[in-house]
């Protein structure tokens, strides 16, 4: 797997690859796949050769770009959302639409906070999954958390999302442990001339975005765009309504050159604001009732600036060099956050010999951090301001042994301010069986590295009943004797071609986790800060727990006719955490199924839905559920789209997930619709 | 569980898959458009040098085609002329080609590509969404899962090309 940031230039041309073995042991699924004279008689150019204008235009032709093509002949499990599968998902945002991918687990705690996480560990801003946009980190590192709300990307302009599951410590670093997210937005080349969208829904009330995209020169574009939404208030269990919606403003710019057939220039920005609120279950260090549910604001304001030269030089090789600086300032539960994170990274890509393909880089990394407590909560954290290095340095070479084996090795080097060096190696082997299948084996070694939180938060859980005393606050506390959480992972995927119309991905794994963070109880004690006596009892972070986990994920896309697309996924995880006294491996569905249908109706409409089961968390009061979003299209034209989306069509209102923190109280997702369009000029 | 339903379900999806009809890579037909347009359009005479001169298809950018082209292109004639790919690393390397496949990897640069191009009877094709209106001859384009072909007859007039009304009658005509 190689990390390509851009999205414009793949890799290596295909090599031809052609061998007649099947496997034995397959044979259920090798005999069942005859040679398809059909389509060697229709990929034949002698027969393309003959063929008449008239018949090359009634020919149906599929068009999966190189990109995706190429990632699926790497030894990694990779989903790819495209452009298409976006715009008629009926998402408004990147979270919705992270769902179709298989072994994502995706769940709204209230109107604009989400758990999201892939194989376990899910929890609001949970820590091993690594967010990208166009190569820029948006998991925050010294919070060890990706700010979903603020992951706010004009879909229109997304050119596609890889989901990686697995870790991918190799290439991209600390905390790529159980997968990568790469959200990567189209080239300004491709976003040319106006586009406005308008939307209003039940939850989603107000969404638009104008954007304008023209040439800069002969050998450049640009995009410049503004957005604004407003989402409504959610709904508790109890049928009451909560103080969470929010709006925001968002503006961009992106600008693409080539200023020679060698070199492309890339440099995007992009600011966002938001206010919304969230229900806190507040725990005050003041007198008793201690803890109220308080409605508390939630505000953002994110910047971020990028810059990228590619380069390719006279022997094939290219070379790419990434500038980047996030900034935000983020208020929660009446926590003050702000964050600076400058980066740059080098990279090297070259072919060493007929069998070798190298890839190294190197990457500096520099996070600014404060953070303050208005004085009625309950969250500090120490030291209160920090910068922190990273530096890191990475190789990778993939060698192909023969023409239907190849054996990729490769490891990260790092250092960082909490733990030191770290190392993160892999190996993968994927064998093409013939041009149709393949198998691939892989083992990694990942890590979660700690952060400002783990070593220095002090932070007021809640107030717990004590029999025979009364009230007593548990706090929970940082400890600079955090390890990096570690993951050796093993992995088997098989993938098949069955037909032009058909193709399978399976990927099994097992995981093995070491250093998992837990909290060990400490000597009670009481203070009188507040005026009146109260017992603490004091939790400590510690890495005392590990874990075995298992699963399996498989997909299958299956184009029934020219206009009928239908893709089921199936995703299982089994965890075993020691010791789990919070019962986390119960934050994690044991399975999800889910069948997609994209149908092309004639006179240009468009129906297409999901229907997803999403099995119950067993350690929070979360039932299995089912969710059905539906939508219909409307293509007037070239430049005209009308919409109409539904989601959670199949019950009035669920729960997806429980903060247990108390950071934010869950509300429902309801059965929601929202009407759309797009007009293009 | 994995391992109770799996079987039934690949077993499953194969049956129906036998059962539906087939498509092709994109390229593939591409590849056959890009060839078959040489029988379809007239060059002016001084495209070529003497009457033995090849017929010359260029990809300029990443070849989108894998060795399909090079496949339909191998020891074929147009008329009397030998049919012959080039592929190009720079558009000042276009010299000698009648038809240029302009690669999407080119896009950003395709307006000072095409003007550089301007004086040249050059058939040039491209297949992004906005490669007529920048002036490019040919576009390839897929919609509802086909493809179809635009031409700006203005580009091919300014390039003394002369197409067929066969051709003129599938496309869809930009000025």
């Amino acid at each position: 797997m190689r990390r390509d940031r851009s999205g414009s230039k793949s890799g290596k041309p295909d090599a031809v690859r052609r061998h007649g073995r099947t496997l034995l042991a397959w044979s259920a699924i090798a005999f069942a796949l005859p040679a398809h004279p059909a389509m060697a008689q229709a990929g034949n150019p002698a027969q393309l050769a003959g063929a008449s204008l008239e018949e090359l235009m009634n020919i149906e032709v599929t068009s999966v770009s190189k990109k995706e093509q190429t990632l699926s002949k790497t030894g990694a499990a990779v989903f790819v959302i495209g452009p298409e599968d976006i715009r008629r998902s009926g998402a408004n945002n990147i979270p919705d639409l992270l769902r179709m991918a298989p072994g994502v687990e995706v769940a709204q705690i209230d109107a604009n906070q989400w758990a999201i996480s892939i194989r376990g560990f899910n929890d609001l801003y949970s820590n091993k999954v690594l967010v990208l946009i166009d190569g820029r980190t948006v998991y925050v590192n010294s919070f060890s958390g990706v700010f979903w709300d603020q992951i706010d990307v004009p879909l229109e302009n997304i050119e596609r999302i890889e989901v990686i599951r697995g870790p991918g410590g190799t290439i991209w670093g600390a905390n790529a442990v159980n997968g990568v997210i790469n959200i990567i937005t189209k080239s300004a080349a491709d976003t040319k001339g106006g586009l406005v969208t308008a939307g209003a829904g039940s939850r989603q009330t107000a969404d638009g975005l104008v954007q304008y995209g023209a040439d800069a020169g002969s050998t450049g574009a640009y995009r410049v765009f503004g957005r604004y939404f407003n989402t409504d208030n959610s709904v508790f269990p109890g049928g009451q309504r909560a103080a969470d919606g929010s709006h925001g403003e968002q503006a961009g710019v992106r600008s693409d050159w080539a200023p020679s057939m060698r070199d492309t220039l890339s440099v995007q920005g992009d600011f966002l604001s938001t206010e919304g609120g969230g229900t806190t279950a507040a725990v005050f260090a003041g007198p008793p009732p201690f803890a109220t549910p308080v409605n508390n604001e939630l505000t953002n304001t994110s910047g971020d600036i990028l810059a990228r030269w590619e380069h390719t030089l006279a022997n094939g090789s290219s070379t790419s060099l990434q500038v980047y600086d996030n900034a935000m300032k983020r208020n929660e539960a009446g926590f003050q956050m702000t964050n600076n994170a400058f980066d740059v990274e080098f990279e090297h890509h070259l072919a060493a010999g007929s069998r070798n393909d190298v890839v190294w880089g190197l990457d500096y990394r520099a996070e600014y951090d404060a953070g303050s407590t208005s004085t009625a909560y309950s969250l500090h954290v120490n030291p209160p301001r920090s910068t922190d290095s990273l530096f890191a340095v990475f190789v990778q070479d993939e060698i192909r042994l023969s023409n239907w084996v190849s054996l990729t090795l490769g490891s990260k080097f790092e250092h960082n301010a909490f733990t030191g060096f770290e190392y993160e190696p892999s190996v993968q082997l994927v064998w093409r069986m013939n041009d149709r299948q393949s198998l691939w084996l892989s083992a990694a070694r990942a890590i979660r590295q700690p952060d400002l939180f783990d070593y220095g938060v002090q932070f007021n859980l809640s107030v717990e009943p004590v029999p025979g005393y009364g009230p007593a606050l548990v706090t929970i506390n940082g400890s600079p004797a955090v390890r990096a959480e570690q993951l050796n992972d093993y992995e088997a995927g098989y993938r098949a071609q069955i037909s032009r119309r058909l193709s399978l991905d399976v990927t099994t794994f097992l995981s093995y986790y070491h250093h998992l963070e837990t909290q060990v109880q400490g000597t009670p004690y009481v203070t009188v800060s507040s005026g009146s006596p109260l017992l603490v009892l004091p939790l400590t972070f510690a890495s005392l727990a590990h874990a075995r986990d298992y699963g399996a994920e498989a997909f299958a896309n299956w184009q029934v006719t020219g206009r009928w697309r239908l893709s089921p996924g199936f995703s299982m995880l089994r965890m075993a955490i020691q010791p789990d006294p919070a019962g986390q491996a119960g934050f994690s569905p044991r399975q999800q199924v889910e069948l997609r249908s994209l149908f092309s109706l004639p006179k240009n409409l468009e129906w297409d839905g999901s229907i997803k089961y999403i099995g119950g968390l067993a350690s929070q009061d979360v039932s299995a559920y089912t969710r059905l979003d539906m939508r219909l299209g409307w293509r007037l034209g070239e430049s005209l789209e009308v919409s109409v989306s539904g989601q959670n069509l199949a019950t009035r209102r669920h729960l997806e997930f429980l903060d247990d923190s108390g950071l934010f109280i869950q509300t429902e997702v309801a059965r929601t619709v929202f009407a759309k369009l797009t007009w293009r000029y | 569980m994995l391992s109770r339903f799996t079987p039934g379900i690949v077993a499953g999806l194969l049956l129906i898959s036998t059962a539906g009809g087939q498509t092709i890579d994109q390229y593939e037909v591409k590849a056959g458009f890009v060839t078959s347009f040489a029988n379809f359009v007239e060059w002016p005479p001084e495209a070529f040098k003497s009457p033995h001169d090849p017929f010359v298809i260029c990809v300029l950018g990443r070849n989108p085609f894998g060795a399909t082209l090079a496949g339909l292109v191998a020891g074929k004639v147009v008329g009397n002329r030998a049919l012959m790919l080039r592929e190009l690393m720079d558009v000042r390397e276009a010299e000698g080609c009648h038809i240029l496949f302009i690669s999407a990897s080119e896009h950003l640069r395709f307006r000072a590509i095409l003007s550089s191009l301007r004086e040249q009877s050059i058939f040039s094709i491209g297949d992004t969404n906005d490669f007529v209106s920048e002036g490019g001859v040919a576009n390839l384009r897929i919609e509802n899962g086909r493809v179809r072909i635009e031409i700006n007859v203005v580009a091919a007039k300014e390039k003394n090309l002369r197409i067929s009304s066969r051709l003129m009658g599938l496309a869809r005509i930009v000025k």
